[in-house]
């Protein structure tokens, strides 16, 4: 299991078509990926769980990934999420 | 003949026949299954999903709007929804809920979870989630889910509870004449589709559905919020003559797009827009506005996560410059503090923001900031006519002590061979009651006015416009507000500079002869109001207009 942190850069915070691009990116991994934000842990393959956090911007969230390469791949979902823009 | 009220929520007469669109009737019981019925439920769920699935990408496979294939889109994947699936099959498995009650207590706690978000925009998610809930409990019911909304017959009235994506989708647009709805916002979907229409929607109407029969001959009129079901000759015979003037103004309106704003004793005005970005300002000189009244620069620094740097505003301003071809930009200058904060800066707590550091104030005290604007202004007057206006004054000393700033930003451009408007016009925004009183002075050091009524009102009648409790107060009608425009405008014409007014007043359409009447030679609107005002101006004489103000003392 590896966790980090990510903060979103995206002026606008995580708004639906970010959101749901976002989550069609998380798809792609097989790992149970996990968002943590403001006491909430909630699955981040379901774009409802994501966009009912209220990310806005600046706001900074935690990234767990369980199972094979969750290294690599929680470095690949803080990226993306650091690099969305609309 | 019967009247009921709802909220206009789109402009327009209906005249036609009612259509009451009344959704399937959903009860949903709160009783438990035994363990051997939870295969049997889930079985239930997972089909209904794959059948809602099928019918919405049914449904995007026909839709002809762009808009409704993204809407449409969206609720596929709302509905396919990892977290929505996995909670409700565990309300089988561990609470032994049937497939309905299990689906619908699920999708209760996400909207639940939605409106408590503090943002309009994910509240609207919430909407749509209702509208997928209730094409998936119609399939986990197997209650049949209508789309009796296809074929109507000419000139129909919808009347429904709440319209929604799903209902409007496959609506036979080309026959209806007007929306009803119980429920909804003048931001719903009932609205927005109806503006999109052009044709009258009320949103509010309570119990519509009960007062309203199907076949009911209807008016609905949007100026007033009127529902009138089955009318006596006579009304019926006067709406149909007010729906036909209306139709011939939005004509007249078109018309008016290509003419100049002169009115009926010969004098050309000017119409100019309002705007705060570019696409805003393309919009505006597409309809003919005469300049930009207004640019409004703040949310160049709302939207940025530092303050802009000056290559940053100089592209902007450029483009802004660029699209006016040769007609004049007034682009004011910061006006932040208070109530409106930068995320990357911190203000000091105020107990009276309105009354704060806000506008010039902040300005000249972030002098290096300040600056930077000042030059990409100075560096963008270089691509049109472009002029600099001043927020919040309330004295002679704030004016010269940013004409200084701009002599020494000149000054630096000079030394470094970049090219800039060496005339550039400096005025000021009237929004405070010093501004008014000492308009005299001021008009001496500007080389123009425009008046910000928003502000001016709040400031001159001391009434928050934000404060629900005395909303009723806030009215720029009243005679100490006008007598403060009249003043401003004679104080801007004896001293020879022009006068103008960018606040919401100079579009309100019975303020416009108003301002006629006490000699406003410049009127800033939204774009989409800058036909109507040319309109007034363009059927009235300033003479017959003069004594309207005297009405108002």
């Amino acid at each position: 299991m590896t966790e980090k942190t990510a903060t979103i850069n995206n002026p606008t915070g995580l708004h639906a078509r970010p959101a749901s691009q976002l989550v069609n990116f998380i798809k792609t991994f097989e790992n149970k990926v996990l968002f943590i934000f403001n006491d909430k842990c909630v699955d981040a393959k379901s774009l409802l769980n994501i966009l009912a956090l209220g990310l806005k911007a600046d706001t900074v969230l935690t990234v767990r990934v369980e199972g094979d390469n969750s290294d690599d791949v929680c470095t690949k979902v803080c990226e993306y999420i650091e690099n969305i823009k609309e | 003949m019967n009247t009921l009220k709802g909220l206009c929520a789109s402009k327009g007469i209906g005249i036609g026949t009612a259509y009451v669109y009344v959704k399937p009737f959903i009860t949903i019981e709160n009783n438990i299954i035994t363990n051997d019925q939870k295969e049997t439920e889930i079985n239930i769920f997972n089909n209904a999903i794959k059948k809602s699935s099928d019918e919405i990408n049914n449904l995007i496979s026909i839709s002809k709007l762009d808009d409704q294939k993204h809407v449409l889109t969206a609720h596929l994947e709302i509905l396919n929804d990892i977290a929505l699936i996995d909670e409700t099959i565990n309300k089988i498995n561990n609470d032994n809920f049937p497939s309905d009650r299990a689906f619908k207590e699920t999708v209760d706690s996400f909207i639940a979870m939605f409106e408590n978000i503090d943002d309009e925009y994910l509240k609207a998610r919430g909407e749509d989630l209702k509208d997928v809930y209730v094409r998936a409990i119609c399939n986990i019911k197997n209650i049949p889910f209508t789309d009796s909304l296809d074929t109507l017959e000419k000139d129909t009235i919808i009347i429904s509870k709440d319209l929604t994506p799903s209902d409007t989708i496959k609506m036979d647009v080309d026959n209806v004449c007007a929306l009803v709805s119980e429920l909804g916002s003048k931001t719903s979907h009932t609205s927005i589709i109806a503006n999109n229409l052009g044709i009258a929607a009320l949103v509010g109407a309570n119990d519509v559905c009960k007062h309203v029969k199907t076949s009911d001959v209807v008016i609905v009129d949007g100026f007033n919020g009127n529902i009138i079901i089955n009318p006596d000759d006579e009304t019926l015979s006067s709406y149909i003559k007010k729906r036909d003037e209306y139709l011939q103004h939005l004509k007249d309106l078109e018309k008016v797009k290509d003419l100049p704003a002169t009115t009926l004793c010969g004098e050309t005005l000017s119409v100019c827009a309002n705007a705060g970005s570019v696409d805003e300002c393309v919009k505006a000189f597409e309809q003919n506005a005469s300049g930009i009244g207004l640019f409004r620069t703040e949310f160049i620094y709302m939207h940025s996560n530092h303050f802009p740097t000056e290559e940053e505003q100089f592209e902007i301003y450029k483009d802004v410059a660029k699209s006016s071809n040769g007609k004049y930009v007034k682009i004011r200058t910061l006006d932040i503090g208070g109530d409106k904060e930068l995320p990357y800066y911190e203000f000091d707590e105020e107990e009276n923001p309105f009354l704060g550091l806000r506008g010039i104030r902040l300005c000249l005290k972030l002098k290096d900031i300040f600056k930077v604007q000042l030059r990409a202004i100075l560096r963008a007057s270089a691509f049109g006519t472009i002029q600099i206006m001043l927020p919040m004054v309330i004295s002679v000393n704030e004016i010269l002590d940013t004409k200084k700033l701009i002599d020494e930003v000149k000054f630096d451009l000079d030394k470094e061979n970049i090219s800039y408007d060496k005339n550039i016009k400096v005025g000021i925004m009237i929004e405070t009651p010093a501004s008014v009183l000492n308009a005299d002075e001021l008009a001496k050091n500007s080389d123009f006015f425009s008046i910000g009524t928003n502000d001016l009102t709040q400031y001159i009648l001391a009434v928050d416009r934000g404060n629900s409790n005395i909303a009723n107060l806030y009215d720029t009608f009243h005679s100490a507000v006008l007598k403060s425009i009249k003043i401003v405008i004679d104080s801007a014409k004896k001293n020879n500079i022009s006068c103008g007014m960018c606040g919401e007043f100079a579009g309100n359409d019975e303020a416009t002869k108003l301002l006629l009447g006490m000699g406003l030679k410049e009127f800033s609107v939204s774009s989409s109001k800058v036909s109507q005002v040319k309109h007034t101006i363009r059927t009235n004489k300033i003479s017959d207009c003069a004594n309207i103000f005297n009405e108002y003392l």
